[in-house]
């Protein structure tokens, strides 16, 4: 194999270490990005949750401001309970499309509201603009009934609420771990990468420069007019690299081999001249 | 290519720059001829000087190679 291909396989298998831990990483962060969108639905839905149960606070507060003889004011409140109401039920009602579970609870919600709160609600205003002898205690009657809706639908958006607030706990700790995860992959990719790096460059390193030593050692004592060197050069550096490392050792021997010969020549020709001296 | 280009490629490939100087010597000295007058009936008798004239210089080992090398010139 040529020095170049074998360079170009070691950089590839640190280039391929690379990507191996590029695509680890970034598979973690994608899985990090979707937990932090779950994360956000969940505090959002959550945040409905809450304003809905602010609405039915603020329902049962307005209804007993209206019996209080504050007629306005709690027909003010009534109304902007429902203001801040309908946009939280709209959003929940979609948001929990793919969540039976809470979809169920908040339904039930739903109708305590729909059914008790406002048909309590509605027997106050009936009554309080009746003649009635009992009028105070039929409005005190319907209250009851409104306080105990009120308090049966905030204990069951508590549960949702909780129930939210474990799905973020959740998400947040999955998170955390995809994090600790790419931490621990980067650095050990760290490590790996470092390793192999210093390690394929001593050996490439090894197998390039050992044979041009051994290759530069010889030619310096030819150099010097030490012809022998044929022999160590076959011993010393006779090595299979299959490179050109190997094609620089054969020519180096084909020109030793040319200068005995020669040499050898040019004995034979003053052999010859002085014999026919 | 002519008997001499290809006696010269195959001592070329053991001897490098020496392989015509040497061929030379050979065919004069032994064979009587110059190279560019050799044959494919020369190559039994240049081998036999050639194998004789590596061996003393460079060892048996050369010699074996170049001895392969010119017989499958024939």
């Amino acid at each position: 194999m040529k020095i170049r291909r074998k360079l170009l396989l070691s950089y590839l298998l640190i280039v391929g270490l690379f990507i191996a831990a590029g695509a680890t990483i970034t598979y973690n962060t994608m899985k990090m990005a979707e937990l932090q969108n779950t994360v956000k639905q969940q505090v959002e839905i959550n945040n409905n949750f809450y304003a809905y149960q602010q609405g039915l606070d603020q329902k049962q507060f307005g209804t007993l401001m209206y019996s209080s003889d504050n007629t306005i004011e709690g027909e003010r409140i009534i109304v902007a309970s429902a203001d801040t109401m309908e946009p939280a039920e709209s959003y929940l009602l979609t948001a929990l499309a793919n969540n039976p579970e809470l979809s169920a609870k908040f339904n039930e919600v739903v109708d305590i509201d729909r059914n008790t709160i406002n048909n309590a609600i509605s027997q106050v205003y009936s009554i309080y603009i009746s003649n009635d002898a009992k009028k105070y205690e039929n409005i005190w009657s319907q209250l009851t009934i409104l306080m105990n809706a009120v308090t049966q639908a905030d204990l069951k958006l508590s549960d949702v609420r909780s129930a939210t607030l474990a799905n973020v706990q959740s998400a947040t700790a999955e998170a955390q771990n995809y994090s600790n995860m790419s931490l621990i992959i980067a650095i050990a990719f760290l490590v790996i990468i470092s390793g192999v790096s210093v390690v394929l460059s001593i050996v490439m390193g090894n197998r390039i420069t050992n044979p041009l030593k051994k290759l530069a050692d010889i030619a310096h004592k030819v150099s010097l007019g030490d012809l022998n060197q044929r022999y160590y050069l076959k011993q010393n550096i006779d090595i299979k690299t299959g490179d050109e490392i190997d094609e620089l050792v054969d020519a180096f021997r084909r020109m030793i081999n040319a200068f005995r010969m020669t040499e050898a020549l040019n004995k034979d020709a003053e052999t010859e001249e002085n014999a026919t001296k | 290519m002519t008997v001499e280009a290809d006696c010269l490629a195959v001592l070329a490939s053991e001897l490098g720059p020496a392989a015509k100087m040497f061929l030379q010597r050979q065919c004069r000295h032994h064979l009587k001829k110059e190279p560019s007058t050799l044959q494919k009936s020369d190559i039994d008798e240049l081998t036999k000087w050639c194998v004789a004239g590596i061996q003393s210089a460079l060892g048996a080992q050369v010699a074996e190679t170049v001895k392969k090398g010119l017989l499958t010139l024939k």
